[in-house]
């Protein structure tokens, strides 16, 4: 099992990540892909001796990921799963991600913020909603949570992304993966706030995250 | 406008729809490009078939036909996407030549390191 964190400008948060990693799941594997960051990042994740994967230039969360799906697969692994470096993700449901796609085979285990908990009505969960609605029209499966970036992905999944680099660690390549065949379950999850730096969803790109994602699962998936 | 505006309108929309649906199928176009030509092919579609939009429009902004209007807006929008492209581009340039930078000194880096070593080696012989 891999720890795969993409990291860009998190100078604040990946020593407190890195540590709590460290501490409480200390049986996993974990790589830094470091974004290009233009802060302290390298710098921190030297100093704690960590396995870090250095992008010259940002490229991206999707390239990033790619990458690490990459060194998974090249290093032999079974499963990867996709950690927040901003401390949101909880290395406590790590196991629980691992034991669900153990037990039932899944090739997605996505850690779920509304399996058993009602979205809020904000903005984004509006968007989180209309995913989910148009996830199930096009593939019958419910997604409860589609943006969250807690995730698991079985050996099977991450050859796809090593030879595919159209596809994504976004709500539509999950659909693309379900009407597949592959098979997504949820694990319900607790998380918290970023514990510091910026988010790299800001309004303008929050629609374009939004447009594309329907563009994609609307349009584009009808013609691949 | 002319019959044979309208005609060559729709008849160019399924020309770009046709290839904006091969560059999607090899993969070689990002969805939000692919977007923005679908809904621009789609635009021409619908000046095509209702003539009557592009009339309204261009007498309400006062424009002598309807076709000249038709030739602005199309003009307009790929302005607008011209200049979007050139900014992309000088991005882009910029991030080649960071990236061929960054290999550059790397590949420098381990040069002079295995020439030291070969000094080393030298020495101790």
């Amino acid at each position: 099992m891999l720890v795969a964190i993409p990291a860009y400008n998190e100078e604040e948060c990946i020593e407190g990540t890195v540590k709590e990693l460290r501490s409480i799941a200390p049986e996993f594997d974990f790589i830094i892909i470091n974004d290009g960051s233009r802060d302290r990042t390298g710098e921190i994740c030297d100093s704690l001796r960590c396995e870090v994967i250095t992008m010259p230039i940002n490229c991206g969360l999707t390239v990033g990921f790619q990458t690490a799906a990459r060194y998974a697969v090249d290093h032999g692994y079974d499963y990867m799963i996709q950690f927040d470096a901003d401390g949101q993700h909880r290395p406590e449901y790590l196991v629980a991600l691992v034991e669900r796609a153990v037990n039932t085979n899944s090739d997605i285990v996505i850690g779920s913020r509304f399996l058993t908990v009602r979205k809020d009505k904000s903005m984004r969960m509006v968007g989180s909603r209309m995913i989910t609605v148009l996830i199930k029209m096009l593939t019958g499966h419910r997604i409860s949570d589609p943006t969250s970036g807690f995730r698991l992905f079985s050996r099977a999944v991450l050859e796809r992304y090593y030879y595919d680099n159209t596809l994504n660690p976004e709500p539509e390549s999950i659909a693309l993966f379900l009407k597949q065949g592959y098979s997504v379950s949820e694990v319900q999850v607790s998380m918290r706030e970023r514990q510091g730096g910026e988010s790299y969803l800001n309004p303008v790109k929050s629609m374009q995250y939004m447009l594309r994602v329907f563009a994609t699962l609307l349009i584009v998936q009808w013609f691949r | 406008m002319s019959f044979t505006l309208r005609v060559l309108l729709v008849f160019s929309a399924f020309v770009v729809f046709y290839f904006v649906v091969r560059k999607l199928k090899k993969a070689q176009m990002q969805v939000l490009d692919s977007l923005f030509w679908l809904l621009f092919s789609t635009s021409f579609v619908l000046l095509g078939v209702f003539p009557d939009i592009a009339v309204r429009i261009a007498s309400l902004l006062g424009f002598m036909s309807a076709s000249n209007f038709v030739f602005l807006y199309v003009i307009a929008v790929l302005v607008v996407r011209d200049f979007t492209i050139s900014v992309r581009l000088a991005k882009q340039e910029e991030r080649l030549n960071s990236l061929v930078q960054a290999s550059a000194l790397h590949w420098n880096s381990i040069d002079s390191k295995s020439s030291n070593s070969d000094f080393d080696f030298n020495v101790k012989d």
